[in-house]
């Protein structure tokens, strides 16, 4: 027992030393990334747009440890310079937006000055496969998205749209989807509507 | 990077259908990957429709290798023109569910255990025998359904009637659409809507009365909408209920009113039309005729309560003088609706460029005085007129599949015979027996058991042997926790043919498992008279066997198979298609002989297969879109207009009733201080059996709950989730609480959905019952809430 705790502790010291050298670098690799370059995913709320959040954010994972509702994942290998960054799948676990990990956050790469004017993604129906714009009825999106009224309408009393101006992508709408490949996806901030 | 919201989307949709096929093309269907999501090629598209409510959608089934992998609304339905709700989009999963019934199983040492088709088979046929010679044939009994198709109702009631000799067969439609019958068959002399969907384009004011159509009946709802949305102002919506719902969100007056109210509010619209001189006096004076029943009627508590109507005749000044009492401000009294609403409702029927249509389902049947109130609803249309024009008509929705054209138009309850007749009249029974080709002795006269009373007698000793089809008594009774407890004390024999295990497989001692929905070719028939056929898909699972083929080989082995002597019933081994629709046409083109000449026409087999439905009276290949309409429906005699031809001993005119308000059976007290409302949600069709096993209506809506008003929880400190106990004098549940949820109950009501077989509401209900049409009240009862 006491063996085996001395060598966790030792592995970490040195996992310690190889992050904070893994930091100086990827900040480095970061600083040298054009600074309009759109996220792919969906950070945290209060995270900085573009490559501002990956360049502060230390990695820590602090953010992930305290979600209460384990919505926070952290990137894996293979994603780079962003190893380790928080990321959230609201479709799958959606943010209440209670702003924990805004709290725990030790370097401001999460710090959220109002709710009301940041988000972290908007939600789309994809209305080709949303049942009710096939005409169907199910609303279930509608019934169970964060406020029902305000971020989300019926239109026609069945087909759901999402309020642009209010959403903050928590995700509720999406996550209960019936769909199993769900008709309804957040965008992060930096997606762009072509077409 | 640029990352456009499509390609974002696609990703993730490609993503997830990979995860959801399980990256494995050549895999056998599975429930993950069939419905109407599925993107995979198909062989075959064969037309059938949607296996849940009455509204009867047609849907296209995509078969690919022999297998069912996918379905569609039908676009070429008049129905609902491609469009599915959130049941029908997922329908052909219920095919799929992990735990089918595939083997016949058989009770032995209190265990269920597998045995072969002959034994069980031989072991039901045995116990019938033995119950019969002991008992007589009225100690045999068995609850079918209005899910059941055409052919296997008639065959069902054939072999109870002309083959066993007892009227002991009752449908779960009791439960649901006997109050409606009762009232069709009083006022008019036939059973079922004159009217059709195609009215809904045309309505100016709909009102629904007791009826959450947005979730019942979603596609006709969407209807409704679509029709109040595209003339903005100019279509009015009134919604008569007792707690707010979805369907509530489209109506201009949300007019809550308390349980039985609605005696008195529809009393009192007929006497402002009276009052005002807004009767369509001409109309009344040539088509209808005044009559009185008993009154004070009680509530069919007591075991074996029997009651009969004794109708009288009435003058219209007699009746003025009836509905006086009824003022607006007296209905107001009673039922909590605003006196100068019901006189603007009033007004609205008495204006003759209006064109009122209502809608109704279990509000109104699920009634201790369903009959009532449905003669009452009829009362105001007749009185103004509403009735036989495009968009004017009295609706009354139906809640299976096949209500209509099994239950129903078969006639397979305790007290009917085929197209509307009866067995207590001897020419009726002349008629059928000489088409089953029997003795007319062989029929018995006397009424059998209705659905609860038989379950009553299992319990009292009268019922030894029961063969529940196609249906869950067990979960979906009232009082259920009386019938229960005499099946586990083993009182009767229970046979059940069904597709899933379910609350009343498990006190099953035969379980024979049924093919389902498109593994069977059949017939349904809907709401508006539309008898629509449906296609075999695909073979069914395992051993499972088709509930008709069931039903012939007890038959034989009972000594019956003279009865069902049809061509290919020696072929067909009840999966495979050899010699199905041979047997199956043969005994529709049987059953059809009873339907000509008595307004209720069926066309020949084979018209069913091609077309996507026809609305009887199908006369010279024409279908009726309005009955007793002269121009629409060929019954009407020449010259007269309007012609309620039911009604020959009244010179064909359709009675308007006189019928009082009465209160509840049982009246929230000092003990138990709520009302208990209970019914459905969109998502789940009855007791669940099958939607509870489609993973995306199950993750909609996954368990029971109690709706309860905010101010009523926050006086008991219940917060939103937290367990909450429904006790009545019966049984109690816990359920989690739903604060402000889809269904919004006024203080001092609580709803339950009723689809949760872990969660069992009918422990806690009453199995009080209309009188007239012995269908049990599931709506108003008293119960207790206490935080659990």
């Amino acid at each position: 027992m006491s063996d085996s705790a001395h060598q966790e502790v030792s592995r970490r010291g040195l996992f310690k030393v190889i992050a904070a050298r893994a930091l100086q670098a990827i900040q480095e690799y970061n600083a040298l990334l054009p600074a309009d370059r759109p996220e792919q995913l969906i950070r945290p709320p209060g995270a900085q747009g573009g490559t501002a959040f990956l360049a502060t954010c230390n990695r820590c994972g602090k953010c992930a440890e305290t979600c209460p509702r384990g919505a926070i994942l952290l990137q894996g290998p293979g994603e780079g310079a962003a190893v380790g960054a928080p990321y959230l799948e609201p479709a799958r676990a959606a943010c209440s937006y209670c702003l924990r990990c805004n709290e725990v956050c030790p370097t401001g790469a999460l710090k959220m000055e109002a709710v009301r004017e940041s988000r972290i993604g908007t939600a789309y129906v994809d209305q080709e496969r949303c049942l009710a714009w096939q005409g169907g009825m199910c609303r279930v999106c509608y019934d169970k998205s964060a406020f029902p009224g305000t971020c989300m309408t019926l239109e026609g009393l069945r087909r759901p749209r999402v309020n642009p101006e209010l959403c903050r992508g928590c995700g509720s709408c999406a996550r209960h989807c019936i769909q199993s490949v769900p008709a309804i996806g957040i965008l992060p901030p930096g997606a762009v509507e072509k077409e | 990077m640029n990352l456009s919201r499509r390609d974002f989307l696609k990703a993730i949709a490609a993503a997830s259908a990979m995860a959801a096929a399980g990256c494995s093309p050549k895999k056998q269907p599975t429930q993950e990957a069939v419905g109407a999501t599925y993107t995979g090629d198909v062989d075959e598209w064969r037309k059938a429709t949607c296996r849940f409510c009455g509204t009867g959608c047609g849907v296209m089934v995509g078969i690919k290798d022999g297998k069912v992998v996918a379905n569609k609304g039908d676009k070429e339905s008049p129905v609902n023109r491609g469009l599915n709700c959130v049941k029908g989009y997922f329908v052909s999963k219920i095919l799929y569910g992990k735990d089918r019934l595939t083997k016949p199983l058989i009770r032995k040492n209190g265990k269920m255990v597998e045995a072969s088709w002959e034994e069980a088979l031989d072991l039901v046929a045995a116990k019938f025998k033995e119950s019969i010679a002991a008992y007589g044939p009225d100690s045999v009994a068995m609850f079918a359904s209005g899910q059941m198709y055409v052919m296997e109702g008639y065959a069902a009631s054939k072999l109870f009637k002309a083959g066993i000799g007892t009227n002991n067969i009752d449908p779960n439609a009791r439960y649901c659409m006997a109050s409606a019958v009762a009232g069709f068959m009083t006022t008019f002399g036939k059973d079922e809507p004159m009217g059709c969907y195609e009215d809904i384009e045309h309505a100016t004011t709909f009102i629904t009365w007791g009826n959450n159509m947005a979730e019942m009946h979603p596609i006709l709802f969407s209807r409704v909408t679509d029709r109040k949305l595209a003339k903005p102002g100019e279509v009015k919506f009134f919604d008569f209920a007792t707690r707010r719902t979805r369907t509530t969100e489209l109506a201009d007056e949300y007019l809550e009113f308390k349980p039985n109210g609605d005696l008195a509010i529809l009393n009192a619209i007929a006497n402002v039309l009276i009052q005002e001189k807004l009767v369509d006096e001409a109309f009344v004076a040539k088509h209808c005729t005044f009559k009185k029943g008993k009154e004070n009627i009680g509530y069919g508590l007591e075991d074996g309560a029997q009651f009969k109507d004794e109708p009288q005749p009435m003058s219209y000044e007699e009746f003025k003088a009836y509905v006086a009492k009824y003022t607006p401000e007296y209905a107001g009294q009673i039922s909590g609706v605003p006196a100068d609403k019901i006189r603007m409702v009033a007004r609205v029927f008495g204006n003759p460029n209006e064109n009122v249509m209502s809608f109704w389902t279990m509000g109104f049947n699920q009634h201790v005085r369903g009959t009532w109130v449905n003669n009452m609803v009829y009362n105001v249309h007749l009185l103004t007129k509403q009735i036989g024009r495009p968009g004017a008509t009295p609706f009354s929705l139906t809640g299976q599949p096949s209500a209509c054209g099994t239950a129903r138009e078969v006639g397979v309850f305790s007290h009917r015979l085929p197209a509307d007749m009866v067995v207590d009249n001897p020419e009726h029974r002349a008629k059928a027996a000489k088409i089953w080709k029997v003795p007319v002795e062989k029929i018995p006269p006397k009424p059998g058991l209705h659905a609860t009373e038989m379950l009553r007698a299992v319990d009292y000793g009268k019922v030894k042997v029961l063969w529940s089809m196609c249906t869950n008594p067990l979960a979906v009774s009232p009082h259920v926790g009386r019938f229960r407890k005499a099946f586990e004390d083993k009182k009767a024999f229970l046979v059940v043919s069904d597709v899933y295990p379910n609350r009343t497989t498990e006190l099953a001692d035969v379980i024979l498992p049924a093919a389902m929905w498109v593994e069977k070719e059949g017939m349904y028939g809907n709401a508006e008279r539309r008898t629509q056929h449906l296609a075999k898909c695909m073979l069914p699972p395992g051993e499972a066997k088709d509930d008709l083929w069931q039903l012939i080989q007890v038959a034989k082995r009972l000594g019956y198979g003279e009865l069902f002597n049809y061509p290919g019933v020696d072929k067909y081994d009840g999966a495979n298609p050899e010699g199905e629709s041979e047997l199956k046409k043969a005994i529709f083109e049987e059953y059809r002989q009873f339907t000509i000449g008595m307004g209720k026409d069926l066309a020949p087999y084979e018209e069913y297969v091609k077309q996507r439905g026809l609305l009887w009276p199908v006369v010279k290949g024409k279908e009726t879109k309005r009955r007793y309409v002269e121009g629409e429906d060929p019954y009407v005699r020449p010259g007269t207009g309007f012609d309620f031809y039911g009604m020959k001993k009244d010179e064909h005119r359709a009675a308007i009733w006189a019928r009082p308000w009465e209160p509840p059976a049982e009246i929230p007290d000092q003990d138990y201080p709520f009302w208990l409302c209970t019914g459905r949600v969109l998502e789940h069709w009855h007791s669940g059996t099958m939607t509870r096993r489609v993973p995306e209506l199950k993750k909609a809506v996954p368990d029971a709950y109690v709706e309860i008003n905010p101010k009523d929880a926050q006086r008991l400190g219940i917060k939103q989730g937290d367990k909450v106990k429904v006790v009545s004098r019966r049984g109690e549940i816990i359920a989690p609480a739903e604060i402000d949820g889809r269904g919004k109950p006024p203080a001092g009501t609580v709803f339950v959905p009723f689809f949760d077989e872990e969660i069992l509401i009918n422990l806690v209900t009453l199995d009080a019952f209309c009188p007239i049409s012995k269908q049990p009240d599931f709506k108003k009862c008293a119960v207790r809430i206490e935080k659990a």
